[in-house]
């Protein structure tokens, strides 16, 4: 059984892992887990804003792991990879969600008024800290209202810390143009919130 | 009213409220409910095809589909010239039995 505590595993080890999960190696699999989930979780945790949907997804992007492990070729880091994954499930989640919101809205207008359910509570990350959490509410609401490419860069570099590089590789862009996503990003959060705190 | 000035620190202060942020960890036995739900990923996904062929648009398509094939195999079949059948009497091979062409026997 692995050791839940061991938080992150050599590149070396890394790839031995998943060698031997393209074998079927069970317990490769629950270390990758083990040691893995909670870089799923939190980026997804960052995109959907939703507790429950980032820990469905984290299971959904394992479960992807393991049955498509075999077209992971190693051209990338395993983390990159599993980066990809997590954002491309989130980014479904979110149009799923944004559909059902619309259909919501239609069936409002004959009568069945439920807009109110799809219209998520304040979110607030639990890794902020305390005295920050009204101010990450905010900024929370405003990131909801980014384009898809700004709110992925921008929600990649400050909620889980990956450095441009990474970004680029996950997003298959030029680093540049990753700075320039979250140069914009910021840009269109600050005119948000000073609309925000004009009203 | 506020001023331009304090709404630009407020700005920044929210901006910037994520340095420092600490990372969000998955409930305990998270692999135990991963388990579980792969285990019954075969029967989720039968479900699935199931609850995907009941959708009315789908099955209404896969409907309109079959009444188009019928359609076209039928529209077909009209716009070509029936076969010619043979006449019955190029069937009619059989030797006649000498009690057949005399049936008025003494």
């Amino acid at each position: 059984m692995p050791d839940p505590s061991l938080k992150y595993i050599a590149r070396s080890e890394e790839s031995d892992l998943v060698a031997r999960l393209k074998q079927g190696d069970e317990s490769a699999f629950r270390t990758i887990v083990e040691t893995r989930k909670d870089l799923v979780y939190n980026t997804a945790l960052g995109l959907v804003q939703n507790a429950g949907d980032a820990e469905d997804i984290t299971q959904e992007v394992f479960i992807k792991v393991y049955e498509s492990v075999h077209q992971f070729k190693g051209e990338s880091a395993f983390s990159t990879w599993l980066y990809r994954i997590a954002v491309t499930k989130s980014l479904e989640m979110i149009r799923n969600r944004k559909r059902k919101k619309r259909f919501a809205f239609i069936t409002g207008l004959f009568g069945e008024d439920n807009e109110l359910r799809h219209d998520p509570p304040d979110f607030v990350h639990p890794g902020v800290q305390l005295d920050n959490r009204e101010n990450a509410s905010i900024l929370f609401k405003a990131i909801a209202k980014l384009p898809e490419n700004q709110r992925i860069a921008f929600t990649l570099h400050k909620v889980e810390g990956i450095p441009y590089q990474e970004i680029s590789e996950v997003m298959k862009i030029s680093v540049s143009a990753v700075e320039s996503l979250i140069h914009r990003a910021k840009a269109n959060l600050r005119k948000w919130l000073e609309d925000f705190y004009l009203k | 009213m506020k001023s331009k000035h304090d709404i630009g620190r407020q700005t920044e202060e929210v901006l910037n409220c994520l340095d420092g942020i600490e990372k969000a960890e998955t409930q305990p036995f998270f692999y135990t409910r991963l388990k579980v739900r792969m285990e019954g990923g075969i029967t989720n996904r039968w479900n699935w095809w199931m609850a995907y062929l009941s959708k009315p648009a789908v099955s209404l398509s896969l409907l309109l589909v079959f009444l188009m094939i019928n359609g076209y195999i039928i529209f077909n079949r009209l716009g070509t010239q029936p076969e010619m059948t043979p006449a019955a009497s190029d069937y009619a091979v059989m030797q006649v039995s000498y009690l057949e062409a005399n049936p008025e026997l003494p």
